[in-house]
């Protein structure tokens, strides 16, 4: 590895040169920098911002191993109710490699990874080529944040999304939610759900409806008896005998349902939740603050109820399971650029989330899922909160200096 | 006596602390002024280089602070006057003949004119600008700070209460100058015959020392009123002048860091060189930093003197490696002040560091650990962000005129951006001095 990092050290260009951020950012890829501290403050935290969007990434590991497994069961499960032979695409070649048996764990995984890698693979690709490039023609540092936005983008998606779209998505999202505004840490919306969003209302059929949620359904077409609807779909439709008609509570908990990749376990959330709130990266107000929005919101409606929508009965804890509810609160809203930035306004931007949310999904006649939206929502009150909390220190300042 | 709790801040525990008040005497053959620990100076020199100087006669006159002089601390040679771009002052050397002739004292009776004139005025800074006040103008409020700033050096109570005469004789020349109160603030009850002052019990995570933090918890800074700040260094040396009627310019220094062999504490001159007072102390491939590791001055060879505010000097380890796949590290023995590193479940008692910026500069990502170290009375993730763009009109609004440099140290030590907000607070406090006097 010496002859690695004398190859970095020899070829290190000069900070005019055109490719100096991208040099930088791939030797950090593989060495720590050893830039010396400069100034009064010579010693600095080990903490970089590397480090944190590592500590993100590794955060998604269990929702994104849980949601190729999760994929794999229902996608077998459905191919073998409707005797199906095939999924239908090119899928299925290397399906076929390792078989198709839908009782049998690994056969279920490499299902999933068959349809997950590639999606991941494209946004990855996508979403990294469209921050360098875009970095160095504007010549600023090319941001590891990438790599968060680009993985959560990809669990964020259906399992049978064309890749094309998965990969407009993406770059979508880096250039105008965040590239275009001068990068991570300037964006002012969630890039990840900016991506997310465009293609939601870009390419409609294909994203939303019963019939993308499950692997292979929309290749083969429906069959009778079965349905691949989210928990959420039909909890717009039916209500809460719906729901219980087709999951139990547990179900909907620990991840067994149809749904996009990364936001089926609730559970395997929550604990990447913890994770990120032991390791300070995410804030604990702003999962609290949505939490308890939520939970205010929906049992307000609870107690009004409706004879007309069947959503207005969903009590707290299914909202909670349902949806991706849980993979926004953990994995979106947590993202600190985009959100508040006072400990008062973190609060409140959490709250807000929580009552758009349920606002959506019950409200709404258009579409039963909140998250995306009440997030983005959210990013565009953050400016306005944090203007409100900081008047109230500054007016008690200038007040008491000019006394 | 009333006891101020300080939620917030960090500790940051770093090797070679000094805990033992044993005092070895050091004289320095080269004595430094630099100009940085005077904002604002616009020099006129007295004398020029290669000119005799004996103790205490004046070197510098301030033409923006009309009657300030700035002495040397020795008798000899002025070995050379360093200037920088557009001949900005740099530092003035003064090489040490060791002869220890004195300059004429002049004792007046009134206090300003008294003090400037035995080298004693910089004591005082007076808010906002952090600068030394004018000679004739009487303060309102003095904070006296008897805090142990910086986790390495020796507790300042310690020689307080050895000094205790000297330091009783100080604080009464405080009581004499202020109009209205002096504060006297420490982490320990100090011992003290004066009555008058109030004492404020101090508790609390670095930067919980700085003064910025005391003037808002007990008397924040308001435009009608004058608050200065004193070291309690500083009341001593007052204290031996008044009984002396002599000139005073010893200081103890901490020599500590985690490259220093052996901490101890020193008696010395104020502007000693670095080099001197550290020589056979340190092994290693190492930075000389007078002050902490989190706030001081590590200069060139033109600046590395002890600075004018600082009673410590640091040690720290200048041998920076590139680690491989650094992301993936477990970190057993790295210091944050999140929890991303195993040394958070771990919790070693005290870390080593080096200079190393330990990370790519990028754009400010804030997580929430500004908030999380904040002790002062601001909204940090706005401040700091207002400072990285020079917004001087937001800055004014959120708090600029309550603090000084040294209280953004901890901030710049807790980016994961890597931004160095000492540096742009200087720049952008700088530029608020020069709107508001030209």
């Amino acid at each position: 590895m010496k002859f690695l990092e004398s190859f970095f050290d020899r070829n290190r260009p000069q900070k005019s040169n055109t490719f100096f951020y991208l040099y930088e950012v791939v030797q950090n890829f593989f060495f720590s920098s050893k830039v010396a501290t400069t100034g009064k403050t010579h010693i600095r935290d080990r903490v970089d911002v590397q480090r944190v969007m590592v500590v993100v990434w590794l955060a998604t590991f269990p929702a994104m191993f849980w949601g190729m497994y999760n994929m794999g069961y229902f996608g077998l499960d459905y191919l073998d109710k409707g005797g199906f032979s095939t999924t239908g695409d090119w899928h299925n070649s290397l399906i076929q490699l390792v078989g198709t048996d839908p009782s049998n764990h690994l056969h279920r995984f490499w299902f999933g990874m068959v349809y997950f890698v590639p999606i991941y693979l494209t946004v990855f690709i996508t979403g990294i080529a469209c921050e360098a490039i875009f970095s160095t023609i504007r010549r600023h540092e090319i941001n590891e944040g990438a790599f968060v936005s680009t993985v959560l983008f990809s669990l964020s998606c259906p399992p049978d999304i064309p890749l094309w779209q998965a990969a407009s998505g993406i770059a979508f999202g880096i250039v105008v939610g965040k590239e275009l505004f001068g990068g991570t840490g300037k964006n002012f919306l969630n890039p990840a759900l900016t991506g997310r969003a465009f293609i939601y209302f870009a390419y409609p059929t294909e994203l939303s409806g019963d019939m993308v949620w499950v692997a292979g359904l929309a290749d083969n077409g429906s069959i009778d008896g079965y349905s691949g609807a989210t928990a959420l779909g039909i909890a717009a439709l039916e209500g809460m005998n719906g729901i219980n008609s087709n999951f139990t509570w547990g179900q909907t908990f620990f991840g067994q349902i149809p749904g996009s990749i990364g936001e089926t376990s609730t559970f395997l959330i929550l604990l990447a939740g913890a994770y990120m709130v032991y390791t300070k990266i995410a804030s604990w107000r702003i999962i609290f603050g949505t939490l308890a929005g939520m939970i205010v919101m929906s049992s307000a409606l609870n107690l009004i109820g409706s004879d007309t929508n069947p959503m207005f009965a969903i009590p707290w804890y299914w909202h909670l399971t349902i949806g991706s509810f849980a993979f926004g609160l953990v994995y979106m809203a947590t993202e600190p650029v985009s959100a508040a930035n006072t400990n008062m306004g973190r609060w409140i931007y959490g709250i807000s989330i929580g009552v758009i949310v349920v606002l959506i999904r019950v409200i709404n006649p258009a579409f039963p899922e909140g998250m995306m939206l009440a997030i983005l929502f959210a990013n565009l009150l953050a400016p306005a909160i944090d203007f409100t909390i900081t008047s109230l220190n500054t007016s008690r300042r200038m007040e008491r200096y000019n006394s | 006596m009333k006891e101020i709790k300080l939620k917030g801040g960090l500790n940051v525990p770093l090797f070679g602390s000094v805990e033992k008040f044993i005092v070895e005497d050091v004289e320095s053959k080269f004595i430094g002024i630099l100009s940085e620990d005077y904002f604002g100076l616009k020099p006129k020199f007295l004398l020029s280089e290669g000119d005799q100087v004996r103790v205490g006669q004046p070197i510098i006159e301030d033409k923006t602070n009309h009657g300030f002089k700035i002495v040397s601390p020795v008798s000899g040679v002025i070995s050379s006057v360093n200037r920088g771009e557009k001949r900005a002052l740099i530092s003035v050397e003064i090489e040490n003949d060791k002869k220890n002739t004195l300059f004429e004292l002049n004792i007046s009776g009134d206090i300003g004119e008294d003090l400037n004139s035995a080298g004693l005025w910089d004591s005082f800074r007076e808010r906002p600008f952090d600068r030394v006040p004018n000679i004739n103008s009487k303060p309102n409020y003095i904070f006296v700070n008897c805090c142990r700033k910086d986790p390495l050096e020796l507790n300042p109570n310690l020689i307080i209460s050895k000094e205790n005469n000297f330091f009783d004789l100080g604080l009464d020349v405080l009581e004499e100058l202020a109009e209205d109160a002096v504060f006297l603030c420490g982490n320990e009850e100090i011992e003290t015959a004066n009555e008058n002052v109030e004492k404020f019990l101090i508790s609390g995570k670095y930067p919980s020392g700085n003064s910025s933090a005391h003037i808002y918890k007990i008397c924040p800074i308001r435009k009608s009123k004058k608050t200065w700040t004193i070291s309690w260094q500083d009341v001593i040396r007052i204290g031996k002048y008044i009984s002396t009627k002599s000139y005073c310019f010893e200081k103890y220094v901490s020599v500590t860091g985690s490259a220093c062999i052996e901490p101890k504490l020193l008696k010395t001159v104020s502007g000693a060189s670095l080099t001197e007072l550290t020589a056979g102390n340190t092994n290693k491939e190492s930075r000389l930093i007078s002050g902490s590791a989190l706030y001081g001055t590590s200069g060139d060879s033109y600046t590395s003197y002890l600075t004018r505010y600082s009673d410590q000097v640091t040690i720290i380890s200048d041998e920076r490696k590139a680690n491989l796949f650094n992301w993936l590290k477990l970190g057993e023995k790295d210091h944050s002040a999140t929890n991303v590193f195993l040394s958070s479940i771990t919790k070693p008692e005290k870390f080593d560091f080096d200079t190393n910026v330990n990370g790519g500069y990028r754009a400010i990502v804030p997580i929430g650990v500004f908030d999380e170290v904040n002790v002062f009375d601001i909204d940090p993730t706005l401040f700091l962000k207002s400072l990285a763009i020079g917004d001087l009109v937001a800055l004014r609004e959120l708090g600029i005129f309550d603090l000084i440099p040294e209280d953004m140290s901890v901030f710049s030590y807790v980016c994961p951006s890597k931004y160095d907000y000492v540096a742009l607070f200087k720049d952008c406090i700088d530029d608020i001095w020069k709107e508001e006097n030209s």
